[in-house]
């Protein structure tokens, strides 16, 4: 016989025996090996027998023999290798077999563990997947490797992102920088930077994906980052804190750019970072949720009280500094902060020095959508408006009513009413959202543009609306002749709130007074704040011994609702001031008694319904022309 | 009959206590060679109360019975004997002590009483007197017939007698692991033992459980007796004996009689045990001679298997018994372990071939 022979023999007698009689089979194998030391057959065979018998300290002894004296030949110690990596990578899963390759592991000598890992990954050949899990195996098992592999797995890793970015990214994030963030090794400048932006786009992801609280994914970049920039040698930046104010950040910032050379990557990197940073906080407030209504706030432009004389002093300072925010909501100065910060990054990157390379970045991050919504509503702010309108054509995800409010906030920025934007009034109106809300203060200011968070209520889009017509009408006030009707009209919006107004109130009150008639047709419907019903009834007491003055208001029967107003207006009902019509003072006296009797309600739904059917009258106002074309034929966009 | 030894002021009036201060008298007496005579006179006649020569002669002509002992007295002296060995004190003293009470003069009496002892240390783990047996066993010879009846003896006591397994007797290589493997080799000689009994007797599924047990729990058990002897002054130490053989030839003989699977485990530990020996040529753990009894049984089995008409090659516990003879042997000659290997493999050639051996003896004639 050969020595193959007898070695075949000698296996396949102890196989027959393995399971009767384990003693015997191994009484053959111990022969065996004295007889054919080198043979991989026996010694696997050995193995084998204390595999089954679950003898952890033999089996290791063989298994360290196999892979000591038998590297790369045989499938069965490779297939024995990949089943104690596995076990080892699934530590809990807690199966025998999981178990068993555990304790066989831990009988192994640290040398021979060693070398199983670094044998394993210098033949995974193709299989970067494995490989990686060996290597992070490793770094586990033997942390002091990780000094010298580490550049190596993360070459890898930039390797693999290329085919399966959302895996490699996962690992990259949740298993190796947890192991070397204590001692980073030293990695290309283009290595770690790649490495950065890997992470940054993994946890934007789980930001974007993920509506709670995103402190910790932010602690976390912010970590990367000094990982990062230990990497590279970069001055350190600060830890990441949810209390720090941005201004901090922005300061550091400064610090670092005035001491860098221009363009330099961590100027680039650290300012790209707040910029995100800031950003995320703009986007994350705009959708804040208030008692789990999500209310979505909109950049959208302010109101200036509008006097005669100031017209041309405004418009030129308008386009001199950038505007301010309005105090209009309790988020509003939080949200300006962070705009604010955001586009100060934003101006930083996009000079001559980073502009290249922060371009590529923001390719390379799944920003898009927060970049489209903050582009928009940076052009708003600076007033550029056609470059407002030409990013307006490229946003797609925002809703029909925001769409309709940006619109009409662009037409606002111009100082003159389209008849798109009166149409976006009226869209508005009729899209009204659940959510009541509360008017804001300091919708109107005086002299200076300005802008406004409008938070998406009905109270503070109605205000809005009304607060457009108004601004447009106001001005007729001072073009004689304007007829009794729009003074009415005028009156009507005004109620929005009479003491943003006074001056116009009164102006409209100076008109009324010097006429000798006048036909209010909007009392018995639309007027319900006590102060104009007072002033009237002033007025009308008043001038009763003047010979010359007529008021006119609707029949107080002319409808059972007064706020709906049938096809048919009812007829106009003359109230003579000349004393001698006792029923007709009585008539006026309960018009004024009935509408008190009104003052409660909700001015916000009547003049949501005011504006919408007296659209065609409105318009005509604004417009100048008799017949605006019906609601029916506008199309938006 | 005089109240106290001649020449001693020992009363043998009071015993056991008598008994007991001869010992300590005995300490200094056999440590000085010339006094060898009187200490034997003590040992006989206040220790074992055995009557002086002129006294016995005078009872046997009066048809009285030679011995003084009452079994009650025995009783007295085991307790006393268990006690003295268990004070402290030297190993040297208390070998010697040993050797003189049961080294010579082995009366079927004493030998009787020596069995009794060792079964009571055995059982109430007394350490230092198992390891003075130990001693003992060795320098009489384990297979020499005072060994084997206290091994007899000791299977009867913890084997036969007994339902289970005594703890006490599983423990006993922790507790004496010289008597235990002293013990192993006298005990081996009992069974399957073919030049002794004419044929092959089994040992008791108990006692083969238990030394197998040993053997495999303690792998260094059967190197024991080679620790060396503690003896008196200008004592000769005797030649080691190690069980390897003697329980090899129960696992390779064992197929002819028994299908036990307890034979293939106690087979596995020996080779565990063969592949652990570090041996130098002179003190070689495998005597061929012992080997040789092994052969002759084996040439006995075929020369049986022939006059039945019956092939060697066909007989199914022929080629088992090879085969473990084959792996014992290669193993052994691999650790070097035989004297006079060259004179086995002519005997293992001349055998009925089996396939192992013959790749065993192809490796090692290459040599």
């Amino acid at each position: 016989m050969s020595n193959d022979e007898d070695i075949l023999y000698m296996v396949k007698q102890a196989q027959t025996l393995r399971k009767i009689d384990p003693c015997g089979a191994k009484a053959w194998i111990l022969t065996a090996q004295t007889l054919y030391p080198n043979a991989f057959n026996i010694q696997y065979e050995a193995y084998l027998l204390e595999r089954d018998g679950k003898n952890y300290e033999q089996a290791a002894k063989y298994f360290s023999i196999i892979a000591a004296n038998f590297p790369n030949q045989h499938a069965e110690l490779w297939q024995e290798i990949n089943f104690l990596t596995n076990a080892l990578r699934n530590e809990n899963e807690n199966s025998p077999e999981q178990e068993y390759y555990v304790n066989l592991y831990k009988h192994l000598t640290p040398e021979v563990q060693h070398n199983i890992f670094m044998h394993t990954i210098n033949n995974c050949g193709d299989n970067l997947e494995q490989c990686i899990y060996i290597y992070i195996l490793m770094f586990n098992k033997f942390p002091k490797t990780a000094a010298t592999q580490a550049p190596r797995l993360l070459e890898m890793l930039a390797e693999g992102m290329k085919t399966d970015p959302d895996l490699y990214q996962r690992i990259l994030v949740e298993e190796v920088l947890p192991m070397i963030q204590h001692k980073p090794p030293e990695l290309s400048p283009l290595l770690a930077c790649r490495l950065y932006t890997n992470s940054l786009e993994y946890y934007l992801r789980q930001i974007m994906d993920d509506n709670s609280d995103s402190s910790d994914a932010w602690k976390n970049i912010f970590k990367v980052l000094m990982i990062c920039g230990q990497m590279m040698g970069w001055e350190p930046f600060l830890p990441f804190s949810k209390h720090v104010s941005q201004n901090v950040y922005w300061e550091k910032l400064v610090d670092i750019l005035s001491a860098s050379p221009a363009g330099s990557s961590q100027v680039l990197f650290y300012a790209t970072t707040l910029f995100i940073y800031s950003l995320h906080g703009y986007i994350r407030n705009c959708r804040l949720k208030i008692d789990d209504t999500e209310i979505s706030h909109v950049l959208v432009e302010g109101f200036m009280e509008w006097s005669a004389e100031e017209v041309d002093r405004t418009s030129e300072v308008q386009t001199m500094e950038p505007p301010k925010f309005s105090l209009t909501t309790s988020i509003s100065p939080e949200l300006s902060k962070a705009f604010l910060h955001a586009a100060q990054c934003w101006q930083l990157l996009n000079t001559d020095q980073f502009q290249r390379d922060f371009s590529q970045l923001m390719l390379a991050l799944p920003l898009a959508p927060w970049i489209s919504r903050f582009l928009f509503d940076l052009a708003i702010y600076f007033g550029h408006r056609d470059e407002a309108n030409k990013l307006m054509a490229e946003m797609t995800t925002e809703s029909s009513l925001v769409q309709s409010l940006q619109i009409l906030s662009l037409n606002l920025m111009q100082g003159s009413m389209t008849l798109q934007g009166f149409q976006c009034i009226l869209k508005i109106l009729g899209e009204l959202p659940p959510t009541h809300g509360q008017q804001l203060d300091n919708m109107t200011l005086k002299g200076h543009r300005h802008m406004i968070f409008l938070p998406l209520t009905r109270s503070a889009l109605v205000q809005y609306c009304t607060r457009a017509i108004i601004s447009r009408i106001s001005r007729k006030l001072f073009e004689p002749p304007c007829s009794d009707r729009l003074l009415g009209d005028l009156l009507v919006l005004l109620q929005i709130n009479l003491l943003d107004d006074v001056p116009l109130i009164q102006q409209i009150f100076n008109l009324i007074n010097q006429r000798k008639t006048f036909n209010m047709r909007t009392l018995s419907n639309y007027i319900i704040t006590i102060d104009i019903m007072e002033e009237l009834n002033f007025m009308w007491n008043a001038q009763q011994d003047e010979t010359n003055f007529e008021l006119t208001g609707s029949s107080p029967g002319g409808s059972a609702t007064p706020l709906i107003v049938g096809a048919v207006p009812p007829q106009p009902r003359r109230i003579g001031t000349r004393g001698a019509d006792k029923g007709a003072r009585d008539e006026f006296k309960a018009l004024i008694r009935q509408q008190i009797s009104r003052c409660n309600e909700n001015i916000i739904t009547l003049l949501a319904n005011f504006i919408t059917q007296e659209q065609l009258t409105l318009g005509q106002y604004i417009f100048g022309i008799p017949q605006p074309p019906p609601i029916e034929t506008i199309v938006i966009k | 009959m005089s109240s106290s030894v001649e020449g001693t002021n020992i009363s043998i009036r009071n015993y056991p206590t008598c008994a007991v201060d001869a010992l300590t008298r005995l300490e200094g007496l056999v440590a000085t060679r010339n006094k060898q005579n009187w200490a034997m006179k003590i040992i006989s006649e206040v220790i074992f109360l055995e009557p002086s020569e002129g006294d016995a002669r005078s009872r046997k002509s009066q048809g009285l019975p030679t011995s003084q002992m009452n079994l009650f007295q025995e009783f007295q002296l085991i307790i006393a004997l268990i006690e003295y060995f268990s004070r402290p004190g030297s190993d040297a003293t208390r070998n010697a002590i040993f050797l003189s009470l049961f080294g010579s003069n082995l009366t079927p009496q004493r030998s009787k009483l020596l069995s009794r002892l060792i079964s009571t240390a055995v059982s109430g783990s007394v350490a230092p007197l198992l390891s003075s047996a130990g001693t003992w066993m060795q320098q009489v010879g384990c297979k020499t017939p005072p060994s084997l009846e206290v091994a007899q003896n000791i299977v009867s006591d913890f084997i036969l007698f007994s339902k289970k397994t005594s703890e006490q007797l599983k423990q006993l290589p922790l507790v004496g692991p010289q008597f235990a493997a002293n013990f192993m080799v006298a005990v081996a000689d009992l069974y399957l033992n073919e030049q002794r009994d004419g044929t092959l007797i089994p040992p008791p599924d108990a006692l083969l459980d238990a030394i197998t047990e040993w053997i495999t729990e303690n792998p260094t058990l059967c190197q024991a007796s080679q620790q060396p002897l503690v003896l008196p002054a200008g004592a000769i130490a005797m030649p080691f004996a190690t069980p390897i053989s003697g329980l090899l030839r129960w696992a390779v003989l064992a197929p002819l009689i028994s299908q036990r699977s307890a034979y293939s485990n106690l087979h596995l530990s020996l080779l565990q045990t063969l592949q652990q020996l570090v041996c130098s040529g002179e003190a070689a753990a495998l005597h061929a001679q012992d080997l040789m009894q092994i052969v002759k049984s084996l040439q006995n089995h075929c020369t049986r298997l022939t006059e039945a008409n019956l092939s060697p090659d066909a007989d199914a516990a022929y080629q088992k018994c090879m085969e473990r003879f084959a792996q014992a042997v290669q193993i052994a000659l691999n650790t070097n372990c035989i004297t006079n290997p060259i004179q086995l493999l002519c005997m293992l050639e001349a055998l009925p071939p089996h396939a192992l051996m013959k790749i065993v003896l192809a490796a090692h004639k290459k040599l």
